[in-house]
C-alpha cells in the first residue's frame, strides 16, 4: 500500500470526523499500527482539533478547582473503603436477592391461587346453573310430550272414520253450555269433549247418559278442568245423549230437573 | 488561567497512571479551561457546566486505566469523555426540566461565540475566524457536539456526501492554519 496516497486521500480527516464505514475504520486502525507515518499524521490532526478546542477555552470559576480536586480525594478514600466493605456486603446482598425472589414467588403464587380459585368457583356456579337448566328442560319436555301424546290420541279418536260426533246443547237456551260426544259404534267407545259447562259444587259431578228409545243408560261420570277429551263407559246403542248434574259418584237414574245438555245422533 | 505547568504529555500520563494527586492537579490547571469551554458550549449554563466538569474530572481520574496512548492523544480522550457526559446531561430529564424555556437546539446553536477566548491563544482566535462559517459549523457539530455524520446532514439539511467532503476539507484547512508546512 502506498501510505502517502492513503494519507492524501483524506483518510485521517475522515476517520477523525467519523465519516468512515465500520470496515474502513477497522482498516484505518490496522494501518495505524503498521505505518508510523500515518500515526504521525493522525496525531497531528488530533492536535489541530485540540488547538481548536483550546481556542474556545473558557475559564471556570477559580473556586471550582479546589472543589473538584477535593471531590476526587474524597472519592479516592471512599473507593478504598468500599473495597473493604464489599466483601461483607456481597453475601448479604445475595441473601437480600433470595428473599426478594421468595417474596416475589409468594406474591405470584398467591395471586395465581386466588385467580384459579375464582375461576373454579365461577365454573362451579355455571355448571350448577346448567344442570338446573337441563332438568327444567327435561321436565318441560315430559310435559310437552304428555300433552302431545294426549292430543294425538284425541285426534285419533276424532279422526276415526267410524266415529260419530254428536253435538250436545244447553237445555236452558239462554246459556251457552255445550259439549261433544265422540262415539264409535264398532268399538263401542264413547268420549266426551266438554266445551263449556259451569264448575259443579264440591259434592256433585256431571254424568253422561246414552238414551236408547228414550231410556237413559249410564255412560259414566266426568270431571271438569281437564283439557281435551275424556273416555267414558262403552255404549252399545244410543240415539241421543244427555248430561245431568248428580251427587258425587253418579246416580242410577238421571235427576231430570238437573239436566244441562242434550243432543241427538245426526 | 494563571498556573499552567509545563510538562510532557508522557510524564503527565505516568503521574495519572500512578494515581498521584499532582497528576490531576496539573491536568486541571492545563486543561480545565479547554474542557470547560467544550462543556459550556453544549450545556449553555454555568451551573450545569460546572457539574459536568466535575463529573468529567472524576471520570478521568477513576477510569484513567482505560486510556490507551497508542490510540490517540490524551486531550482527545478527555474531550470525548466530557462531550459524552455533556450530551447525556442535555438529554436527561433533569436538564430538560431546568431549561424549559430554552430548547436544546438553542443551547447547542453555534451562533454564540461569546466565550472568552483564552488570551494565551489569542493568535489562534484569528485563525479560527479565518475559517469559513460552513467549516466551523461542521467541526462544531461533529467534534464538539458529537453528532454523527448522518445527524449532522439532517441538522444542516444537506446531503450526507456533502457532510463527508466538507468535514474532510474543514480539518485540512484547519491543519494548514495551525501548522503551515
Amino acid at each position: 500500500m502506498d501510505i502517502k496516497e492513503y494519507i492524501n486521500s483524506g483518510s485521517v480527516e475522515m476517520y477523525i470526523m467519523g465519516a468512515m464505514s465500520s470496515s474502513e475504520q477497522d482498516e484505518f486502525e490496522q494501518n495505524l499500527l503498521l505505518y508510523p507515518e500515518l500515526k504521525r499524521e493522525y496525531l497531528k490532526a488530533q492536535g489541530t482539533l485540540n488547538d481548536y478546542a483550546q481556542a474556545h477555552s473558557l475559564n471556570p470559576r477559580p473556586e471550582l478547582r479546589s472543589k473538584i480536586l477535593d471531590s476526587i480525594s474524597a472519592e479516592n478514600k471512599s473507593t478504598t473503603k468500599k473495597k473493604v466493605i464489599k466483601l461483607r456486603e456481597n453475601p448479604s446482598l445475595t441473601y437480600k436477592y433470595m428473599v426478594a425472589a421468595c417474596l416475589a414467588a409468594l406474591v405470584i403464587s398467591t395471586f395465581a391461587s386466588w385467580f384459579f380459585y375464582t375461576k373454579w368457583d365461577c365454573a362451579e356456579d355455571r355448571y350448577t346453573a346448567l344442570l338446573n337448566d337441563k332438568n327444567q328442560l327435561a321436565v318441560n319436555y315430559n310435559l310437552v310430550k304428555m300433552e302431545f301424546d294426549r292430543n294425538s290420541s284425541d285426534l285419533m279418536v276424532m279422526r276415526d272414520f267410524e266415529s260419530k260426533v254428536i253435538q250436545l246443547n244447553a237445555i236452558d237456551s239462554s246459556r251457552n253450555y255445550e259439549a261433544r260426544v265422540y262415539w264409535n259404534k264398532n268399538t263401542r267407545e264413547a268420549y266426551i269433549d266438554v266445551l263449556s259447562l259451569p264448575v259443579p259444587p264440591e259434592n256433585q259431578q256431571y254424568q253422561l247418559w246414552a238414551l236408547v228409545s228414550g231410556k237413559p243408560v249410564d255412560a259414566g261420570i266426568f270431571d271438569m278442568g281437564d283439557d281435551g277429551i275424556q273416555k267414558l263407559k262403552d255404549i252399545d246403542k244410543a240415539d241421543a245423549w244427555a248430561v245431568t248434574l248428580e251427587p258425587k259418584g253418579g246416580s242410577i237414574t238421571p235427576t231430570m230437573n238437573q239436566m244441562y245438555l242434550l243432543g241427538k245422533n245426526s | 488561567m494563571g498556573r499552567r505547568t509545563k510538562i510532557e504529555e508522557e510524564d503527565l500520563i505516568q503521574l495519572l497512571t500512578a494515581k498521584e494527586r499532582r497528576g490531576i492537579e496539573i491536568l486541571y490547571d492545563n486543561y480545565s479551561a479547554a474542557l470547560y469551554g467544550v462543556v459550556h458550549r453544549i450545556v449553555g449554563n454555568d451551573e450545569i457546566a460546572e457539574e459536568v466538569l466535575q463529573e468529567t474530572f472524576l471520570k478521568i481520574w477513576n477510569n484513567f486505566g482505560q486510556y490507551d496512548s497508542g490510540k490517540g492523544r490524551l486531550f482527545t480522550w478527555m474531550v470525548n469523555i466530557c462531550r459524552n457526559l455533556s450530551i447525556d446531561k442535555v438529554r436527561s430529564k433533569e436538564f430538560v426540566n431546568q431549561s424549559k424555556n430554552q430548547s436544546i437546539d438553542n443551547v447547542v446553536s453555534l451562533s454564540d461565540y461569546k466565550s472568552s477566548y483564552n488570551p494565551d491563544l489569542i493568535g489562534v482566535r484569528d485563525i479560527v475566524k479565518k475559517l469559513e462559517p460552513e467549516y466551523r459549523l461542521i467541526i462544531d457539530l461533529l467534534f464538539f457536539q458529537g453528532y454523527s455524520q448522518s445527524e449532522a446532514a439532517e441538522k444542516l439539511n444537506i446531503p450526507l456526501g456533502t457532510v463527508k467532503t466538507r468535514s474532510r476539507a474543514a480539518i485540512q484547512r484547519l491543519k494548514n492554519y495551525f501548522d503551515p508546512e
